[in-house]
């Protein structure tokens, strides 16, 4: 398994986290009404929306790098 | 007395396969030896992650990590740079497969700086709970918070050392055995990246459950 595959892996588990705690952190954001934890929920919500896109341009950037 | 033989007779062994696939696996030795190190590595952290789940079922008096007053604003932080410093890390191994020295230089050293900077906001971390004294020993969730982040920390500095290399005086190589350079970037990268995954596992752990 080459590094380009471990990198899918860690895009696809710091997506599906980040975003997890994104949810977390959004209630925790209404309930307080504080600005660094809106700031906080905002930035995770933000991540989890750009580290997909982020994987996809990487996929295609990469097609002649080999997965093993 | 014996004489020293010259250096131009001493028989040279060269291993096989160092760069180039073994036929029988498919995959060079370098491969094969950071993946089998990584398997010990996964399950020295799993036999930690299975520590902290036994010990938190069975647990009277467990308490979450906002008791003891843990930033998640830090804790987040750190996620998102070590998040980042993987992209650089792998972005730093496709220059050298793009023949581009320089701009791996610029990512190598990127990767560097993110290490950096969540070891500072770690540092930060750790003195705020020994200012408010709590130690390993204060609590069983501030033991096993202690024992994972600082192993982690560890091995973080570790990654750092190694990277360090590559980027200063390892990158000579670059000019004698680019591919074997190359190679020794991405089995660098499979460990930065295992060292990110336990990160990104262990902050909803740790900061968030």
């Amino acid at each position: 398994m080459s590094l380009k595959a471990v990198h899918i892996v860690l895009v696809v588990v710091a997506t599906i986290v980040i975003a997890s705690s994104g949810a977390w952190l959004m209630q925790q954001a209404l309930a307080s009404g504080s600005a660094i934890d809106w700031m906080v929920a905002i930035s995770a919500c933000s991540a989890a929306l750009a580290l997909p896109v982020y994987g996809m341009r990487f996929l295609n950037g990469t097609r002649d790098v080999g997965y093993v | 007395m014996p004489t020293a033989m010259p250096d131009a007779m001493i028989p040279r062994t060269v291993i096989p396969y160092t760069v180039e696939p073994r036929p029988d696996t498919g995959l060079s030795n370098v491969k094969i030896g950071v993946w089998l190190f990584l398997a010990s590595e996964v399950m020295l952290f799993g036999g930690l992650f299975a520590g902290y789940i036994i010990l938190r079922v069975g647990s009277t008096d467990w308490l979450p990590g906002s008791a003891f007053g843990l930033s998640v604003p830090l804790a987040f932080a750190n996620t998102l740079v070590l998040t980042i410093s993987s992209i650089t890390m792998v972005a730093a191994w496709i220059s050298l497969l793009r023949k581009r020295f320089s701009q791996y230089r610029r990512y190598m050293g990127s990767t560097l700086l993110c290490g950096l900077i969540f070891l500072v906001l770690t540092g930060f971390e750790f003195a705020g709970r020994l200012r408010q004294d709590q130690y390993p020993s204060t609590h069983i969730f501030l033991a096993l918070y202690f024992t994972l982040t600082a192993l982690h920390g560890l091995h973080l500095i570790a990654g750092m050392g190694y990277n360090a290399y590559l980027w200063g005086p390892g990158s000579r190589m670059w000019e004698t055995a680019p591919e074997q350079f190359t190679q020794r970037v991405e089995a660098s990268g499979l460990f930065w990246h295992l060292v990110a995954l336990v990160w990104i596992l262990l902050f909803p752990m740790l900061y968030l459950l």
